[in-house]
């Protein structure tokens, strides 16, 4: 009977650990692949996750998270996570086939910091390294955990917003904001507002924007394929600094506005714009499913107006909840596992981090569709 | 290596030399980000042991060369930095690798 690491690859289970830093979340996951089965119509058993830890690095109220701080933060929890991992996996280095992270696109220091983590560990077990797209972890993980086979994805977080579908062996950018990512306009107006950054910027908004009442008109830039948030961030700014500073405004009804309703304002608007060109690539590729993916696809809100426009064209969103869709290692362990499957390895000389990492500059070597 | 007028070397000892050789690959194949103002140049003291029999091949040598003290103590301290990472993953991570 041949060992387990003799069988070629695709006939056992295998694998990863996947360590995450390109932002403030630091993540380690443990993932095992389980072997397809022998007729081609039956489907891949579904991947178990063996280990999904997270620490988050928050900073105070009304400041973001600055690079240095935030590779600081990750040096020193990484080896203790990568120690929780192992023991609630309850495997050993022996056990694990690869070791995968995130080479980019994100924050320089950060990703470095977790990168030599990775390449340490990788040398000192044996095992090979494998880089992976941020962004490539978020879509092939709401894949994994949704069941929806090709959807349009838009993937909304802190640092990207992108409406993706596949198409031969890439995920291919159909729209994206021309300036900053949603949810960067969401985590600054927060810092405006000085609203908390535990646990999240983001989050608070949602919780504050349910409470509004009043819709404040904004900007609503959408231009073709693509998005623009800067404007709008700056217009609200402005709107909020002006009720600082003591001239508050009133709604037709004659109630004061609040930061509510802003917050209100806001997500009706950035999320409206979302639905519009996600739909847009609808139409384009014939696709009934949506997928949410990246932080901001936690937004009940943003799902709820995704789900009735893709319900009117007779089809369904999919997202995923905040242990997917925040920043997390188990995807990194997943669609590095997907990549290591196919043959894909990355040297020591190949492992430096780049914080410009186009989606569709990976092969996606795992799908045969 | 004597574009500038400030220098640092580091001699890192590691219990084996498999430990030097993961630290140097780990933290190696970064590139600098001002060239021009910050070198860094590491290497594994020889294996041969020809020089020094009892360190061979255990010691990790880091060469700093940089325009200003300012710059010096920047990039040196990034340097302790990730080797900090490399340590500590050593330490708590490592296999019974003797």
């Amino acid at each position: 009977m041949p060992s387990k690491q003799e069988l070629p690859i695709l006939c056992r289970p295998t694998v990863a650990l996947g360590l995450e830093g390109s932002a403030n979340k630091l993540g380690v996951g443990i993932i095992r692949h389980f072997p397809r089965p022998a007729t081609k119509t039956d489907a891949r058993p579904p991947a178990q996750i063996l280990a999904n830890i997270r620490h988050t690095y928050i900073t105070p109220p009304g400041e973001g998270f600055l690079p240095r701080d935030t590779a600081k933060h990750h040096r020193s929890f990484v080896v203790e996570l990568v120690k929780d991992a192992l023991k609630t996996s309850g495997l050993t280095p022996d056990d694990i086939d690869c070791v995968c992270f995130t080479q980019g696109p994100g924050m320089g220091a950060p990703l470095q910091s977790v990168a030599i983590a990775a390449r340490t560990i990788s040398m000192m077990w044996d095992k090979p390294l494998v880089g992976v797209n941020h962004c490539i972890g978020h879509i092939e993980m709401g894949r994994e955990i949704t069941g929806a086979n090709n959807p349009v994805v838009l993937y909304v977080s802190g640092g990207n917003t992108q409406v993706i579908a596949y198409s031969h062996r890439r995920y291919r950018i159909f729209g994206e904001t021309l300036d900053i990512a949603v949810g960067n306009c969401l985590d600054r107006f927060a810092r405006t507002l000085q609203i908390p950054n535990d646990p999240s910027p983001g989050f608070n908004i949602e919780v504050l924007a349910k409470k509004g009442k009043h819709y404040v008109e904004l900007p609503y830039t959408v231009k073709g394929m693509d998005v623009s948030m800067s404007g709008i961030l700056a217009y609200i700014d402005g709107v909020a600094n002006d009720i600082f500073s003591g001239n508050p405004r009133y709604a037709e009804d004659g109630e004061i506005i609040t930061n509510e309703d802003l917050c209100f304002s806001l997500q009706e608007t950035i999320f409206a714009m979302l639905v519009e060109i996600t739909e847009r690539a609808m139409a384009h590729v014939g696709s009934q499913q949506v997928l949410i993916v990246g932080g901001v696809g936690c937004n009940e809100r943003l799902q709820e107006m995704m789900g009735i426009m893709a319900r009117d064209r007779g089809g369904a969103v999919y997202a995923t909840d905040e242990r997917f869709c925040i920043d997390n290692g188990i995807m990194i362990a997943h669609a590095g596992l997907l990549a290591y499957e196919t043959g894909f390895r990355t040297s020591l000389k190949d492992s430096v981090c780049t914080q410009r990492f186009r989606t569709d500059e990976v092969f996606i070597a795992w799908r045969d569709d | 290596m004597t574009k500038h007028d400030h220098h640092l070397k580091l001699t890192i000892p590691f219990s084996t030399s498999r430990q030097a050789q993961i630290a140097y690959n780990a933290i190696s194949p970064d590139p600098q980000l001002k060239p021009d103002q910050f070198t860094q140049v590491l290497s594994v003291s020889d294996a041969s042991g020809a020089n020094d029999e009892l360190n061979a091949g255990r010691i990790l040598v880091a060469e700093f060369d940089a325009a200003s003290d300012r710059v010096l103590r920047v990039g040196v301290n990034g340097f302790l930095e990730s080797l900090g990472v490399v340590v500590g993953c050593l330490r708590d991570l490592d296999y019974d690798a003797s």
